[in-house]
């Protein structure tokens, strides 16, 4: 049933109503695709460039904590080599390196040590050292 | 002859052990790390270990572990080696008659007198 004649009659302001309100509706669509639309298609973006951001900031917070850095001078035994630790225990080289890094040891022999420890072996199976 | 698996990742000392061991009398086998160590042990059968105890990409610890769940090698006499000082070994590895450990640099005199005791005379 159509209700604009009732309307034209009860209220002759309505029609014009009604066309500025059609208009508007009209006119949705067209501010959705040229403004609203770009709009949210480039806060999305900032998001997602805001969110890998502090993903990011967050995985370099976690490897920059794992990171132990020897700096500065380091207190050494000019005799055993053994290191002082800032409680003032001496400690090997290789258990403050190990305390103080990530770095592992695995012990081998230096041809110096080598020809001092196996002697004569060592001498015959490496003449040139190592 | 009985036959020792050399464990260590120092080649070196894998070589001079190699060459130790063969003038006096046993065969050898060798291994650079873990992984290797446990195949020589599924496919060598070794009488003797000799076993680094630090080792990049798995320890003597590993091989250990690995070689009591092979039930006709549980028993296998093992002498780990390691520079470490032996407190923290025996905090992981425990000593019997049968695992002993010997620090580095290796007496070699004491080693092929262990070995000796372990196996009886090759």
């Amino acid at each position: 049933m159509n209700l604009l004649p009732l309307l034209r009659l009860d209220f002759p302001r309505a029609e014009m109503l009604l066309d500025a309100g059609m208009l508007t509706l009209a006119l949705v669509p067209i501010l959705y695709g040229a403004l609203l639309r770009p709009m949210a298609v480039r806060i999305s973006a900032l998001t997602q460039a805001a969110m890998e951001r502090e993903k990011l900031v967050g995985e370099l917070r976690g490897a920059l904590a794992q990171v132990k850095l020897l700096s500065g001078f380091i207190p050494i035994c000019s005799s055993c080599k053994k290191i002082r630790d800032d409680k003032g225990y001496w400690e090997t080289v290789e258990k403050y390196v190990t305390q103080h890094s990530d770095a592992r040891f695995s012990h081998g022999l230096c041809p110096d040590c080598g020809k001092k420890v196996y002697g004569e072996l060592y001498e015959r199976e490496f003449p040139q050292g190592s | 002859m009985a036959t020792i698996l050399v464990v260590e990742d120092d080649a070196n000392t894998l070589a001079l052990l190699n060459v130790y061991l063969k003038e006096h009398g046993y065969k050898t086998l060798a291994a650079a790390d873990a992984a290797m160590a446990v195949q020589q042990i599924r496919q060598g059968k070794p009488d003797l270990i000799l076993l680094d105890y630090k080792m990049p990409g798995g320890s003597g610890l590993t091989v250990l572990n690995q070689l009591k769940s092979f039930m006709d090698m549980a028993g296998t006499p093992v002498i780990v080696m390691s520079g470490v000082a032996p407190a923290e070994i025996m905090k992981n590895v425990q000593l019997s008659p049968s695992v002993k450990f010997m620090a580095k640099p290796l007496d070699l005199n004491k080693l092929v007198e262990w070995i000796a005791a372990l196996l009886g005379k090759p």
